[in-house]
């Protein structure tokens, strides 16, 4: 071998192994946040405190396995069947602010779940706007009505989450399927009815079926709508880790953990096939759109109606927040003491929290972009020796729940470095993890759209790998780096599962006050942190809105 | 089968935009190819005809019926589609076997009729597979195999042929025009290639701009387009247009660009004129003489059986052929710019506009 091709080959080594470096880097993450941990934990469920079979034997805990079974499939009967109409309504009524409309049906799941319980309450609740009409029409001064309570307040809950979810996947499909499909089914003979069952049905179930489990998993793993509208006495798998842990069972806690990855991990794999499933159709050029006054009387009131119940179960609640900020349903008066005690300082005011908020998640979304970076890059590698544990990453939000996540954290990190005393970095990390997916989908997903000739064009101008990095791939990736980066922080700054599973009330954030304001009825303080959450949730919705140009939905 | 005459059939669009008014006949048992450039109206005026889209003036006679308001699946037409459209959740078989089934066929008549189709189409071994599992050609032969099978009067093609390859698709337009002879079934076809419309048709017609600008036979099309635009379209013309100069005794004297052109036609001393003439009809020499027109040499480009001569004159573009292969040489080793070229005799096509 000559000196010069030896030397060319070391060259060629230490650029393979700096690369490799980058791409290990989020194989290492997950393996220190999140394998590690959740490994812990599942361990001492199957070898300390209450045993893995005793845990599932007992009478309490099966109830809370089927209550969890039991409302996560009411839930998705109930979401499936009022999102398939919208989705049919999307997909195929013209109408101005489509894609506004589209956009908007991102909010929801940006939402964090305790503000839709204060939405919820406001709306549907005791003294609240329904109840309020209803308590006016009647003469009375008793509330008369409440839906945000119990059983009915956590599927009411879980519907308005999960409708939009359905709407969006669901007709995203149907606008995948090539009109002239239909066409030629219509020109072969089959009449309206032939057509959907032997045309649109087969083409958009793949579709119905991965919203139906995705549906299905957010519901199971649902916390903070339970714990709220529960009230202890109904609770999920994920309350009853957390609520095992508070109690110091952590054999019962770790062995529910187990149960639940084992549900959920299968149940993310289904997802994960069945979003391979879908027929390809060919082009889809001219999608085929009916405008409003082509239908028919009885259709243009069917669509009317199913509006209506669209925008009380799903924009009411949301609206009705800023109402839950001002009115205090016990002394039945408007007051602005929800805001002055958001910006009062010491133990008795919120402004810590407000602050705490805004500091974890500035931080989570620092690390969730900088993460997130070689993360997608890992996610395009051509190795899957990288791509899948990158990929994998992504998913596992889908598949370990958030109290998993953050019992493992404690457990593998904050116990034997002493940072229990003050876990705030464990929260900061609790959110990141949270966050990444959602940034690293956003870089990702930017990246995909880089047309990998202009990166040849910079090579062949004689740019080196830094000056192609800085001068050309970084200001076309900024735009999603920016997208990334709010998706994060909302998801962050919403984050309250982990948060009150680590949080020592010096460390409560916003989301985590909420929850504690609700306990001790004190609503209007409630609405008001519920507010501002709000109104961060909308501003990073029309950030991302804007810089993506109505194609924030490809981030979900 | 089925005549279909097309009466002044319009299509308007939200932006202002129309197509048509649209007057054609095809004639019982033919072949007519639609041929323009994108935009012109082709695939409109066949989703008209199909009745996917609504006209809003005119009329659609099949046989002297009028379709318009007759619902496309019971006006008994097959089609196959540009995306080819097969079902993708349904076997080949299935696929073929969907308009019997929806007609409400005998389960032995279904069988019966896919496997003639399939012979015919040379398709038998496909009958089982899945769509995924055939190729973009064999899923061309499926697609005109289901459109044929409830034995439709009229067949209409939009661009079935368009994403394929140029050898397969060859292939295939001289299967679709064998099966159409056989069948003798009435047929509209839809292409923007004039290659493809002149090697299958009986006729064409040629849109431009939402209008029928000129229907005939290829060679009818070729030997006499009607206008610049056909000329040029088709590409068998040289465009000249300049000035009549003198019109005496059946002969006109033309100035282009300075130069005079003389051939016999009627025409008003002082007005504008338009002809052209084919690359064949196109002679160049490389003598010099006075009374000889010149235009620059710009390329030569050997083709089968002769070279295709691109010359500028004054600023119009020349296509001439030629098979003198001594000319070609004699041109290139001289590195001559400049040449003559005259045309030949009676070879003048006059433009209406």
């Amino acid at each position: 071998m000559s000196l010069e091709h030896r030397s060319e080959v070391i060259a060629l080594k230490t650029r393979a192994v700096s690369r490799y470096a980058v791409l290990a880097f989020p194989l290492l993450l997950l393996v220190l946040f999140i394998m590690y941990p959740v490994a812990t934990v599942i361990g001492q469920g199957l070898s300390t405190g209450t045993s893995f079979l005793d845990t599932l034997s007992s009478p309490t805990i099966q109830f809370t396995i089927q209550f969890t079974f039991t409302q996560a499939i009411l839930s998705t009967v109930l979401a499936v069947l009022i999102g398939l109409p919208g989705a049919f309504l999307i997909a195929r009524l013209q109408f101005s602010g489509k894609s506004l409309v589209k956009a908007m049906m991102i909010v929801p799941f940006v939402l964090p779940p305790i503000v839709v319980v204060v939405g919820f309450l406001q709306m549907f609740g005791s003294n609240g706007v329904i109840d309020s009409l209803l308590m006016w029409m009647l003469g009375t001064d008793t509330s008369v009505f409440n839906l945000a309570t119990g059983v009915p307040g956590i599927i009411l809950a879980h519907t308005f989450y999960n409708v939009p979810l359905v709407l969006l996947m669901v007709s995203a499909s149907l606008e995948r399927l090539n009109p002239e499909l239909e066409e030629s089914a219509e020109i072969l003979g089959a009449s309206p009815f032939q057509r959907f069952r032997r045309i649109i049905l087969p083409h958009v179930m793949p579709s119905i079926l991965a919203a139906s489990v995705l549906t299905f998993m957010f519901c199971f793993m649902s916390f903070p709508i339970v714990l709220a509208f529960g009230q202890g006495t109904y609770m999920t798998i994920e309350a009853q880790i957390w609520n095992a842990f508070r109690m110091f069972d952590y054999g019962q806690a770790s062995s529910l953990t187990l149960f639940q990855i084992a549900i959920t991990l299968t149940l993310a794999t289904v997802y994960v096939r069945l979003g391979r499933s879908e027929n390809e159709t060919g082009p889809t050029a001219s999608i085929r759109t009916t405008s409003f006054h082509r239908y028919g009387i009885r259709d243009r009131l069917l669509i009317i109606g199913y509006l209506i119940l669209i925008i009380v179960l799903v924009l009411g609640p949301i609206a009705t927040i800023a109402r839950a900020a001002v009115f205090d349903p016990i002394a039945k008066r408007y007051t602005m003491e929800g805001f002055v005690n958001l910006f009062t300082l010491g133990s008795q005011g919120g402004f810590n929290y407000l602050v705490n908020s805004l500091f974890y998640a500035g931080l989570a979304t620092i690390f969730a972009v900088i993460l997130g970076i070689p993360l997608a890059i890992s996610m395009r590698a051509r190795s899957k020796l990288v791509s899948i544990p990158a990929s994998a990453m992504v998913l596992l939000p889908l598949g370990v729940s958030s109290i998993t996540v953050a019992y493992g954290l404690v457990l593998a990190i904050a116990v034997p470095t002493g940072l229990v005393i003050n876990p705030w970095p464990i929260i900061v990390v609790a959110q990141t993890i949270i966050g990444l997916p959602f940034s690293a989908r956003a870089i990702e997903i930017a990246m995909s759209k880089i047309d990998p000739a202009i990166l040849e064009q910079a090579d062949s101008l004689g740019a080196s790998r830094i000056q192609k990095l800085l001068f050309v791939e970084l200001p076309l990736l900024a735009p999603g780096i920016l997208v990334g980066g709010v998706f994060a922080f909302a998801m962050a700054i919403g984050e309250m599962s982990a948060t009150l599973f680590i949080a020592l009330p010096q460390n409560y954030t916003l989301a985590v006050a909420i929850y504690d304001y609700l306990a001790v009825r004190a609503f209007v303080e409630a609405g008001a942190a519920a507010l501002i959450l709000v109104i961060v949730c909308v501003i990073a919705f029309l950030v991302m809105e804007r810089i993506s140009e109505g194609s924030t939905g490809g981030t979900l | 089968m089925v005549n279909v005459k097309l009466n002044g059939l319009i299509r308007e669009f939200d932006d202002g935009s129309r197509i048509g008014p649209i007057d054609l006949e095809v004639r019982d048992g033919e072949l007519l190819t639609l041929l323009g450039p994108s935009g012109s109206g082709k695939t409109t005026t066949l989703r008209m005809v199909a009745g996917f889209i609504e006209n809003v003036g005119g009329s659609l006679l099949f046989n002297g019926k009028n379709m318009v308001n007759v619902e496309p699946r019971n006006r008994n037409i097959g089609m196959v589609f540009q995306s080819v459209a097969l079902f993708p959740n349904m076997t080949v078989f299935e696929n073929i076997s969907f308009g019997p089934d929806m007609a409400g066929w005998k389960r032995d008549r279904t069988i019966e009729r896919v496997e003639e189709l399939a012979e015919l189409l040379d398709i038998r071994h496909l009958l089982l597979r899945k769509i995924s599992e055939v190729s973009g050609g064999e899923a061309q032969r499926v697609a005109l195999a289901r459109a044929l099978a409830t034995n439709p009067e009229l067949l209409l093609l939009d661009e079935p042929l368009s994403a394929l390859d140029l050898q397969l698709r060859e292939r295939l337009q001289s299967e679709i025009r064998r099966i159409q002879r056989k069948l003798k079934i009435t047929t509209i076809y839809v292409t923007h290639s004039q290659d493809e419309a002149f090697a299958i048709s009986d006729r064409v017609a040629i849109l431009d701009d939402g209008l029928v600008v000129q229907v005939g036979t290829p060679e009818e099309l070729y030997d006499a387009p009607a206008n610049e635009f056909v000329a040029r379209f088709l590409g068998s013309g040289n465009v000249f247009s300049g000035k009549v100069i003198d019109a005496n005794q059946q002969i006109l004297r033309i100035e282009v660009e300075g130069n005079l052109f003389e051939f016999p036609g009627e025409s008003e001393v002082g007005s504008e004129f338009k002809f052209s003439v084919k690359p064949e009809d196109v002679i160049i020499s490389d003598f010099k003489s006075q009374n000889l027109t010149y235009a620059e040499l710009v390329s030569i480009t050997p083709q089968v059986g002769s070279f295709k001569v691109n010359l500028d004159f004054n600023g119009i573009p020349i296509i001439a052929l030629t098979y003198d292969e001594d000319l070609v040489k004699r041109l290139r080793v001289n590195g001559v710019k400049t040449i003559a070229f005259s045309f030949k005799e009676d070879s003048i096509i006059i433009l209406r506009d």
